[in-house]
């Protein structure tokens, strides 16, 4: 799994944590059906967006700062 | 040197999971400012009149016109482990009783009912004019939730028939402000996926090291037929001259 697929994906979970957060903090209601579904797609697909940008960032910038080692010879 | 660290990089390392927190705190306003109740409450208003049966009646929460209540913004603050008394007061149209027996209050959540309370009568109140009282105290589902919901108070006729009905908004605080399971499950579920992301990066290692370091695979053996994509060794006279 890459750096970005693995921030999208927990970024998807964030974003449904948050919707629900949101709602039991007294942001919002989640009462109607297709609003709530509305919210809950907006939040994983936001998401997802963010931190699978985040996590890119974070795995080149990882690789940049840990080269691979050269292959042993002989 | 790749080793080396710099401490412009050990700054940024170091603000990575600020960022990630910055993004999700950004998320909560944004969505807060996308709030609905503004528009719901524009479609409810406040008549206390059915348009279809001309029912007139008016629901009062622990002595409070729910009418009060019909936007996001202004919903009741509730303490759900309390008792909440509930009153239908309902008339006619002038010349026309009725016959109801249902006074109906549901919590809703995701569409569904998640808690639904009725009153009732054998054979119905019949008049042009009568009232229910309700109490109703929502139990374990204290424990179990917080925070804004929408309730419908509807009567129902003896033929089943929804004669009137009013949506309205509650905000239910769990038993000392945050002792419920849901928020407490969230936040921690919420914490652990900010953790991932923040350590997202180290994914981009896992290939590398994950490869396998076996020996080649061993050369076809010279009788060995084709494989399965026919890319074997050719039969005896093909490809000569």
């Amino acid at each position: 799994m890459s750096a970005t697929s693995h921030g999208a994906a927990a970024g998807a979970v964030l974003g449904i944590v948050a919707v629900l957060l949101a709602q039991q903090l007294g942001l919002w209601s989640l009462s109607d059906l297709v609003t709530s579904v509305v919210y809950l797609v907006l939040g994983i697909v936001v998401g997802a967006a963010v931190c699978g940008a985040i996590g890119m960032a974070l795995g080149r910038r990882w690789v940049a700062s840990h080269p691979a080692e050269p292959p042993a010879h002989g | 040197m790749g080793t080396v660290r710099t401490s412009a990089e050990r700054a940024r390392r170091r603000t990575a999971p600020l960022a990630v927190l910055l993004v999700v705190v950004l998320l909560l306003g944004a969505a807060g400012a996308f709030a609905p109740g503004a528009a719901r409450a524009a479609a409810i208003g406040c008549s206390n009149v059915s348009a279809k049966y001309g029912v007139n009646a008016t629901v009062t929460w622990n002595g409070v016109n729910v009418c009060s209540g019909g936007s996001a913004s202004s919903a009741f603050s509730v303490d759900l482990t309390q008792s909440i008394g509930l009153r239908y007061n309902w008339s006619g149209p002038l010349g026309h009783p009725l016959s109801l027996n249902d006074a109906r209050l549901q919590m809703f959540y995701f569409g569904f009912p998640l808690a639904t309370r009725d009153v009732t009568t054998v054979g119905g109140v019949q008049g042009p004019s009568g009232s229910f009282v309700m109490n109703w105290t929502p139990g374990v589902i204290a424990y179990v939730l917080e925070g804004l919901y929408g309730l419908t108070a509807s009567l129902l006729a003896t033929n089943g028939t929804t004669v009137f009905s009013e949506d309205f908004f509650v905000h239910a605080n769990a038993p000392y402000g945050i002792l419920a399971a849901l928020p407490i499950l969230l936040v921690v579920l919420g914490i652990y996926e900010v953790y991932n992301v923040a350590r997202s990066g180290r994914q981009a290692a896992l290939p590398k090291r994950a490869a396998p370091a076996g020996p080649p695979p061993p050369p076809p053996e010279p009788g060995a037929g084709p494989g399965p994509d026919g890319a074997g060794t050719p039969p005896p006279g093909a490809g000569g001259p």
